[in-house]
């Protein structure tokens, strides 16, 4: 049974419809990339699958329960469900260990924040957390002079330290090299399964490289379905996406 | 000694500036006058102001027009409590009242009393918080609320003649007693000084705990927080208590002090001026709070003598050049100079 159904969603803002009556599954443990020209509503997607907005329509069920419009903190903390966001979003004043500290699972309540101490046992999560993204060395650098790119594992670091069960991911790999991308597309492919993911991208050779269900967006409405070679076949696909952004030469799709 | 020195250059600036200034303070009385010392008695109870509106503004982003509400409530129900101690007040007995009136009797009890100086003040911030907090509004309209509430509690204690004293507040209240009578001037400026350092240590413990770090985090990036799982309301309600007892502990010492309170001490002059002082010390690490305050009213004090008129004016210039010309103020700067310094040595050495 699929971990997450997304049900005739729709929101509308001021009568623009960004997500027009989207369906669907993902499996327990799949890799989902979600493509789509800009505007084509993956963030808002993703914005409605984490109660950041309220949806007009339909319903997001994870796990078998019904999270639409739940409290943003209760997705995460009750439901296991994490989030990155589009573009580097850390505490740049705080050491890099610090971040993923912060990010700890089952602290935040108020009386364990207040009465939190640092252990052997929350060192060595953080640890994990750190050296799976390839950043244990740089722990005790202020996070703020991070790169680019390194910013973006530590936020994928701090979600790893939630350990939760889908973790979302908007557009990993912007301002990467070629050789971050990779790298983060090795990292993502090694966490599905353990956990299930769902990604939204541009740079079609990280999607190529990870190779799995593709979902494509268009105008707030699921324009097509499958794997990436289906996908690239699809002529409606190519007819609105993949040529006038000239992605199949794998530039990335920034207009 | 190497591993010291290595030690001592990895302390932050401003924990150096602290214990300057805790030294300084400490042997202040004995090359100062009586005067100078009761003035500066009252300056720390106003550290311990700025400290609470830092806890609330530099640490969790939420600025206050209106903190000397809490800061009043403080100085009122203690100072009450101790005019009750020699019965009732002149303020009430012109108003033909012979007994202190049943709504005012657990301030009949010094002990009480005083706790209450702390306690009512968190308690408003509790009902007042829930309020805000529970809306998510946002910062501005945060502003506007606590600059609302200040007025309306300057306009109330006003026109509460015969309870409160009206526009002339409360007089003739006296220092803490130890043993068999008031305490003397300088016996006062210790005990606010254990207090103020009490308080110091109490916030420093606060913002380096994990609810300290999600606090700074809040105004760094609330929503990124509440994605981690965080129900980022209930840290601000806790702040904006902790905050407001702190400001009434604030106020009880300072009335103590003073010896008198008035609308004029908790209304919105006050509370701006509470924004000025941290804006100027630098908001965030507790010691620019204490800087600030300092800085501020010694230069009222001494300069309000040549120049009355244009205080007010100059205050504004100062308060535009920092928020032109040094937005993270003097401590901040100092900081900033220091990390600066750091993350270049770091990144030489990667
Ligand atoms: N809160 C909002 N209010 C009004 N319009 C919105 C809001 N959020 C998104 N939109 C609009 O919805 C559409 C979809 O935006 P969204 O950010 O989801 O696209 P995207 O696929 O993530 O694009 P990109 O690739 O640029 O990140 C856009 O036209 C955007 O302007
Ligand atoms: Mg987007």
């Amino acid at each position: 049974m699929a971990i997450l159904e997304v049900r005739s969603l729709a929101v509308s803002f001021k009568g623009f419809r960004a997500i027009d009556g989207v369906d669907m599954d993902v499996e327990r443990g799949e890799l989902r990339v979600i493509i789509g020209p800009n505007g084509a509503g993956k963030s808002t997607l993703m914005d409605l699958i984490t109660a950041k907005t309220r949806p007009t329509s339909g319903s997001v069920i994870f796990d078998g329960a019904d999270i639409t419009g739940l409290d943003i903190s209760a997705i995460s903390s009750r439901h296991g469900i994490g989030r990155k966001f589009q573009g580097p979003n850390i505490f740049g004043g705080m050491t890099v260990l610090e971040n993923v500290e912060l990010a700890l699972k089952g602290h935040g309540t108020l009386i364990k924040a207040l009465f939190y101490r640092r252990t052997r046992r929350t060192l060595e999560l953080i640890a994990g957390a750190l050296e799976r993204v390839g950043l244990y060395e740089k722990r005790d650098l202020p996070a703020g002079i991070l790169s680019h790119g390194e910013k973006q594992w530590l936020e994928i670091s701090m979600l790893l330290a939630q350990s939760p069960k889908l973790m979302i991911l908007d557009e990993p790999t912007t301002g990467m090299t070629a050789e971050e991308t990779y790298k983060t597309g090795e990292l993502i492919m090694g966490l599905s399964g353990e956990h299930t993911i769902i990604a939204a991208e541009h740079d079609m050779d990280f999607v190529r490289q990870v190779a799995s269900t593709v979902t494509v967006l268009h105008q707030g409405k699921v324009l097509a379905e499958g794997s990436i070679a289906d996908v690239e076949r699809d002529p409606r696909v190519v007819a609105v996406y993949l040529r006038d952004d000239g992605l199949e030469s794998g530039e990335g799709g920034r207009a | 000694m190497e591993g010291l020195l290595a030690a001592a250059r990895r302390v932050r600036v401003n924990r150096y500036i602290d214990i300057c200034l805790l030294l300084f303070l400490a042997v202040f009385p004995t090359f100062s006058s009586k005067f100078r010392i009761d003035v500066m008695a009252g300056f720390m109870a106003y550290v311990i102001f700025a400290l609470s509106l830092d806890l609330l503004w530099g640490y969790t982003g939420l600025m206050s027009f209106g903190h000397a509400v809490m800061f009043g409530m403080g100085a009122y129900v203690g100072g009450l409590t101790n005019v009750f101690q020699k019965g009732v007040p002149d303020f009430m007995a012109n108003y033909g009242i012979t007994e202190i009136p049943p709504f005012f009797a657990p301030l009949t009890s010094p002990a009480l009393g005083n706790v209450l100086a702390v306690i009512l003040p968190g308690l408003l911030a509790l009902i007042i918080g829930i309020f805000i907090f529970s809306s998510r509004v946002s910062g501005v309209f945060f502003c506007l609320i606590t600059m609302a509430l200040a007025s309306a509690f300057a306009t109330f204690t006003n026109s509460t003649q015969q309870y409160l004293g009206g526009s002339n507040g409360i007089n003739r209240i006296t220092r803490f007693a130890l043993g068999d009578g008031p305490v003397d001037v300088t016996q006062n400026y210790y005990i606010i000084l254990a207090a103020l350092v009490l308080a110091y240590l109490f916030c420093l413990w606060l913002v380096n705990t994990r609810f300290g770090k999600a606090l700074t985090s809040i105004a760094g990036n609330e929503d990124r927080l509440r994605f981690l799982g965080y129900r980022t309301r209930d840290f601000k309600l806790l702040v904006f208590v902790l905050s407001g007892m702190l400001a009434g502990f604030a106020g009880l010492l300072s009335v103590r002090t003073t010896g008198f309170v008035s609308p004029v001490n908790c209304g919105l002059e006050l509370s701006t001026m509470a924004v000025v002082w941290v804006a100027v010390g630098g908001r965030g690490n507790l010691t620019g709070a204490a800087v600030g305050t300092l800085l501020i009213n010694w230069a009222e004090s001494i300069l309000s003598e040549h120049i009355a008129s244009q205080w007010q004016l100059t205050i504004g210039v100062i308060l535009l050049l920092f928020v032109l010309f040094m937005r993270d103020g003097l401590v901040g700067a100092a900081l900033g100079a220091q990390d600066r310094r750091r993350q270049k040595k770091l990144r030489e050495a990667l």
